[in-house]
């Protein structure tokens, strides 16, 4: 049934998050054209002032994505499970874990995609910007090809010197980080929608306060556990012998991954609990 | 067992102290339509709902076929609703699909077949469909199952009276015999030729459990007639 559960979520969502995905590429677009324009030189200060303006646009989408696609599968999520659209879903014979996986599942993917969709809009823009200001007729664009393709060839070098020393860990915490920290803000966002209905008559008021509630907590619990980690590390770090920073830096992201991790798990089983115990459809 | 559904000492308090049911106890038996009728705040709904596990039960107990609200008795149970529940930028036949994979006792060609008959178009959206459509399809969608209880919750309020008499139609010439057929409703005269029992309620405590046919025997007068000498204000 968690098949078919998420084959429904994904074929029900798919089209706001991709339209909020092509809206960014046309913005990463149009702001790395601002640079071949000749509005930057302009006397007339609207020129320039329209050029800040579409990159300002672009930032603003950057972020918009981020914040957009959280609100969007929020919203869904409420109301597919306690309005009226509750009805259907909650009469449908699947476990609590089922429902609740099938959400969790589709919003962390959409998180991730979200992710790589910003990444790639800030390539885009840099290629676009890149194309624009190198003139057509110079060498520098077969420049710059040949000092990617040295320095993709020095990287293996590179990464063996001392400075660089745990790089291989510091990368694999920050892959790690990413994804508990994809799972343990989608499950902010479900947990804080599912706490919210315990407020009866004030439901999304709850909700918005259960996510600024979790939040502060999170950010109390994580600082506690994280300074005396990083104090002791600084402690014992040497500048003068081969030591690289990521001594000090990649424990501390496992440990966050960890913080993550179990805040987004204890949301997810307190969540599934209220669903199956506790649930008042109005 | 005949009994299909077992209500024990059920009582559901809402916040503010609201008490919707009073230790209630029911057994609804197999192969009967039955017309659950109380007037407005009598706890009718609120039963409904604690069959279909869509509210927690401040104390007591429901059991279909013997289990707790659950998965299992959801795939037994087929629950028409007194709202909407659809998801409006669906079109009808993902529907259609949507209940397929999840009911292993839905029946697409039945619902496609009702749908012809009403002149409703596989394709259209939801959102584009009148309020009176919708419940129609909806009707449908539930009817189209071969489930072991079907639970409508006022189904035909706010329908015009020749829907009324399709929506009857297509309940009586689509449930299956060995099921029940619970049906909620104020409007009694309208459905009183269909059932075969009432339960009647108030203040959230059944006060009559009876055959149609008793009724109008022992009592001399209609379900109706007799629901407003009960319920008289």
């Amino acid at each position: 049934m968690l098949g078919k559960l998420l084959k429904h979520e994904w074929k029900a969502v798919w089209k706001v998050p991709m339209l909020l995905f092509g809206i960014l590429m046309i913005m990463a677009v149009m702001a790395g054209l601002t640079f071949s324009l000749p509005i930057w030189d302009s006397e007339w200060i609207g020129l320039p002032l329209s050029g800040v303006m579409l990159l300002m646009m672009f930032y603003f989408a950057l972020i918009g994505v981020s914040v957009g696609v959280s609100i969007y599968f929020a919203v869904r999520y409420y109301r597919n499970m306690f309005t009226d659209e509750g009805y259907l879903t909650h009469t449908l014979p699947v476990t609590s874990h089922q429902l609740l996986l099938s959400k969790v599942i589709t919003m962390c993917g959409w998180q991730l995609i979200s992710g790589i969709a910003v990444i790639i809009s800030l390539i885009l823009f840099g290629g676009v910007t890149f194309l624009s200001l190198v003139p057509k007729d110079s060498s520098f664009a077969r420049e710059m090809v040949d000092f990617f393709s040295e320095l993709m060839q020095a990287l293996p070098e590179l990464w063996r010197t001392p400075e660089l020393r745990g790089i291989n860990g510091f990368c694999a915490s920050i892959v790690v980080m990413m994804l508990t920290g994809t799972f343990s803000g989608t499950m902010t966002v479900i947990g804080s929608v599912t706490l919210g209905q315990m407020v009866r008559g004030h439901r999304i008021l709850g909700s918005v306060g259960a996510y600024f509630a979790i939040q502060t907590i999170m950010q109390i619990v994580t600082t506690l556990l994280i300074l005396p980690l990083m104090m002791m590390r600084i402690e014992t770090f040497d500048y003068y012998i081969e030591d690289s920073p990521f001594y000090v830096m990649t424990p501390m992201y496992f440990v966050m991954a960890v913080i993550a991790l179990a805040v987004g798990l204890g949301l997810y089983f307190l969540s599934e609990y209220l669903i199956r115990k506790r649930l008042e459809l109005e | 067992m005949n009994e299909l559904v077992i209500v024990n000492n059920l009582t559901k308090v809402y916040e503010k102290k609201k008490l919707a049911l009073d230790h209630m106890n029911l057994a609804i038996p197999r192969g009967k339509i039955i017309g659950l009728l109380g007037p407005n705040g009598s706890g009718k709904t609120t039963l409904i709902k604690l069959i279909n596990g869509l509210l927690t039960a401040t104390e007591g107990e429901v059991f279909i076929n013997g289990k707790k609200p659950g998965p299992d008795t959801k795939a037994w149970v087929s629950y028409l609703p007194e709202r909407t529940y659809f998801q409006g930028n669906m079109q009808v036949k993902e529907l259609i699909a949507y209940f397929s994979d999840f009911y292993s006792d839905f029946r697409p060609e039945r619902a496609r077949q009702m749908l012809a008959n009403l002149g409703i178009d596989e394709n259209a959206r939801l959102k584009t469909l009148s309020k009176g459509t919708k419940e129609k399809v909806q009707l449908i969608m539930v009817m189209s199952r071969e489930a072991q209880l079907y639970i409508l919750d006022e189904p035909i309020a706010g329908v015009d009276p020749a829907a009324r008499d399709y929506i009857l139609k297509t309940i009586i010439s689509n449930y299956n015999e060995n099921a029940t057929v619970l049906i909620s409703t104020h409007l009694i005269s309208d459905i009183e030729k269909i059932l075969d029992e009432v339960v009647f309620i108030r203040n959230g405590r059944v006060i009559l459990q009876d055959t149609v046919e008793n009724i109008r025997e022992r009592k001399g007068k209609s379900v109706d007639s007799y629901f407003r000498e009960v319920f008289a204000c």
